[in-house]
């Protein structure tokens, strides 16, 4: 499935969380890994282990 | 005349008290055992100042932890814990499925309150009590609950196939639209709902006739609810972090003011009778139970990953299997029993299990780039053998040959099934053209499965990986 880390397209298997995602966008970007907190488009603080979906946007640090 | 001042008199002392309703709300506890103490205090102090509250969850409510997720009746551990703080009602989670429909039924039954999902539809020989929605009625404010459930693009909810047979799923944003009537039925409206946080945003603008949404899935920490076109929406991220209060004013049946507060349960003291219920929990012989024996000493580190390896891919049913070095936690193991614990030892991660089809040539690539990253050795396989050079300059070993378990060779533009855990897929560079898909377990539940069958193992000796050091 397709996500969006930092609005970046990320390929990552279904069923991954949150911190599969970022680990994914890190590994393709040759970022060290980064573990959190993580937040969602509205800024919300999101689990490491949220559950992902197809289309989902997530952020590293809190969207302005 | 007099009667008449009389009426205007109780007709203005109706309207002039407004009802307090108050509504705890949590979800995603995902079987996290060690926070229930500290719930049950907060619950009894939010108790001591409404006695009449409402006590929800939104769902997941089990999963995460072998203590309840295992046994004889899966996840009715965490039902029992659920019972003694009195909860009220409870939305399915996608993981309420993890164990199967009977194992479903088990808990529902064994719950002293209902279960609440309108775009779920057991069939009748299942046994699943379920209900779309619930009034309740608290101070003559009649309260209603809808339940509803995420379902991804295959039409299921987030659970493996198996687990979720025979039971009917619907969208659950088209499925909320025919219970709208229930406005007309109720004083507050209240959607609890396992979608995430994003689907509840869109939920809230089809469905404004509601007045809160308690929410779960997404494992979002809302600050204070989101106010999205006039519905409160909450969630409290996931395992015992916070409980949300909602308050609402209610007068003449209609809602003149509603918020929500983040409480976090880090904040209390554990509850003392409710410990000890946890602890006897914990105290079931289940990391006791031995699954299998251990004929030989178990010298090498590289033959416990071969084990794991054939586990992960038995459990999977794949061609190979691959499992880091870095991911084998124990280094030797000693003839004799081989308990649940030891597995948990052995790998205590619990990380998912992906499978995913590959070409021979892009397994190969994933055995040399794992090790970019994975200084503990050459990665463990099941299904096949390699031979490769570790070069001295390099952080990185070169595969020189490989072949499949019969010793055909593998055929660099052959497809095939591959298992490989979740961390190894999301940090292992150039992954295959197929991302996979997880198989909603992880290693040691693939073990514990893999050893339970088999009296006696012997990997003494095992060895798939021919290195030469350069």
């Amino acid at each position: 499935m397709i996500v969006y880390v930092n609005n970046i397209t990320v390929r990552i298997f279904m069923g991954a969380t949150a911190v599969d995602a970022v680990r994914r966008y890190c590994t393709d970007a040759g970022l060290p890994l980064c573990e959190g907190p993580f937040y969602d488009a509205w800024g919300n603080e999101i689990a490491a282990d949220s559950p992902m979906s197809d289309g989902r946007h997530i952020f590293t640090t809190r969207p302005s | 005349m007099k009667k008449s001042i009389l009426f205007s008199l109780i007709g203005l002392l109706g309207t002039a008290f407004a009802e307090q309703i108050t509504i705890l709300g949590i979800n995603d506890m995902h079987a996290n055992i060690d926070g229930v103490a500290r719930l049950t205090t907060c619950v009894k102090q939010e108790r001591e100042k409404a006695p009449q509250l409402l006590l929800l969850s939104a769902g997941d409510n089990r999963t995460g932890s072998p203590y309840v997720d295992s046994g004889d009746h899966p996840g009715a551990a965490m039902i029992q814990l659920m019972n003694h703080i009195g909860f009220d009602l409870s939305a399915l989670g996608n993981h309420e499925f993890d164990s199967g429909p009977a194992a479903l039924a088990y808990c529902i039954n064994a719950a002293d309150f209902d279960f609440v999902s309108a775009n779920v539809f057991p069939s009748d020989k299942h046994g699943i009590d379920l209900k779309p929605y619930k009034i309740f009625e608290r101070n003559g404010v009649r309260i209603g609950v809808l339940g509803l459930l995420q379902v991804d693009a295959t039409g299921r909810p987030d659970a493996h196939p198996d687990m979720c047979k025979g039971i009917g799923f619907l969208d659950p944003l088209k499925v909320a639209g025919h219970y709208k009537y229930l406005r007309s039925q109720c004083d507050v409206l209240i959607l609890l709902t396992h979608l995430g946080f994003e689907t509840d945003i869109e939920l809230a603008r089809q469905f404004p006739e509601a007045d809160a949404i308690i929410g779960g899935h997404s494992h979002t920490k809302v600050e204070n609810g989101h106010l999205e076109n006039g519905v409160l929406i909450t969630q409290t991220q996931n395992k015992f972090k916070y409980l949300t209060r909602l308050t609402l004013e209610v007068e003449n049946g209609k809602v003149l003011s509603k918020k929500a507060e983040l409480l976090p349960l880090s904040g209390y003291e554990a509850d003392a009778e409710t410990a000890a219920m946890v602890e006897q929990t914990k105290a079931q012989p289940f990391f006791k139970r031995v699954l299998s024996t251990v004929k030989r000493d178990i010298p090498r580190r590289e033959s416990l990953g071969c084990m794991m390896a054939d586990a992960i891919r038995s459990c999977a049913e794949t061609d190979i299997a691959i499992v880091n070095m870095g991911g084998v936690r124990l280094d030797t193991f000693a003839a004799g029993p081989l308990s649940v614990a030891d597995v948990y030892s052995l790998d205590p991660f619990g990380n998912d299990i992906v499978r995913m089809t590959a070409t021979g040539q892009e397994i190969l690539r994933i055995l040399e780039n794992i090790t970019a990253h994975d200084d503990h050795g050459a990665p463990c396989v099941s299904g096949m053998n390699y031979k490769a050079v570790w070069p001295k300059d390099s952080s990185r070993l070169r595969i020189t040959s490989a072949s499949l378990a019969d010793g055909t060779p593998i055929n660099p533009e052959a497809r095939y099934t591959l298992a490989i855990n979740s961390y190894l897929c999301a940090t292992t560079a150039d992954m295959p053209a197929d991302a996979g898909v997880s198989l909603k377990t992880d290693g040691a539940a693939c073990m514990i499965k893999f050893l339970e069958t088999m009296p006696e193992i012997d990997y003494a000796g095992v060895s798939r990986v021919e290195l030469i050091k350069e």
